[in-house]
């Protein structure tokens, strides 16, 4: 790994995610980055890849787990950061899914949906792409 | 998760570390134990260091199962960017959020 950029492969599975954690923190410590873009890219990470998991892989048996990866990708620039996120699960994009309504009181907040609100909020840039079967998610972020 | 009762049975619940999908379902069956019995709860975010959806689901769900025995749950002094994920989501509209024990105390009182 370069001081400049990572990359990850995990299968499309919740335990994946401490890899990730191990990963995002070299990545943080390679590039000195500030602790609010490091903040920033694990909570992109993790409501992106949950999605994936959740809604691309849905119905995916545990064979298919083992076939399937998700491909996270960590690029360190002048400007910033940017992160890759690739699949190969059916098309999904995570972008197409409405805000979600702000609730004015506790018996009407809703549970859940909040992902790619945040993702919205906490990435400089946000873009979706499908491409040779492949979903592709680029979130861009300042050094805070 | 550590739990202190204060003065006037409140629950004191010190949450500590990553609240993304894995801690949330780290401490998933003790909170839920917490909120499902006590009725005054302050949920101290101090040494909470990442805050993702699942997350904020535990709390917002831990929230409502206090309100629902006619009691309150509040958080207490989460980080910037831990508030920051709370305000996004909008959940500080409906979890009050205090800066300052005494502040969070009197709001369960």
């Amino acid at each position: 790994m370069t001081e400049a950029d990572a990359m990850l492969v995990i299968r499309p599975e919740l335990a994946e995610f401490v890899r990730i954690a191990d990963w995002t923190e070299a990545f943080a410590q390679a590039t000195n980055l500030p602790g609010r873009t490091k903040f920033a890219i694990e909570l992109c990470i993790e409501e992106a890849v949950s999605n994936v998991i959740r809604h691309g892989f849905a119905n995916a048996t545990p064979e298919a787990t083992h076939e399937h990866g998700i491909r996270l990708a960590l690029a360190q620039g002048e400007s910033g950061v940017v992160l890759t996120i690739e699949d190969d699960a059916p098309a999904f994009d995570p972008l197409g899914v409405a805000a979600p309504v702000r609730a004015e009181s506790l018996e009407d907040a809703a549970v859940g949906g909040q992902g790619v609100e945040l993702m919205r909020r906490f990435a400089r840039d946000l873009a979706y792409e499908r491409r040779d079967g492949v979903n592709r998610l680029t979130l861009g972020f300042a050094l805070a | 998760m550590l739990i202190e009762t204060l003065d006037g049975d409140i629950a004191k619940v010190n949450l500590i570390g990553r609240m993304d999908i894995l801690g949330a379902q780290e401490i998933d069956l003790h909170f839920s134990v917490v909120v499902g019995s006590r009725r005054k709860v302050v949920v101290d975010m101090e040494q909470v260091s990442f805050l993702a959806s699942m997350g904020i689901r535990t709390l917002i769900l831990g929230a409502k199962a206090v309100k629902n025995k006619g009691g309150k749950m509040v958080l207490l002094n989460p980080t910037a960017d831990v508030e920051k994920v709370l305000n996004d989501t909008g959940a500080e509209a409906v979890v009050a959020i205090h800066h300052g024990l005494e502040a969070a105390l009197a709001a369960v009182a």
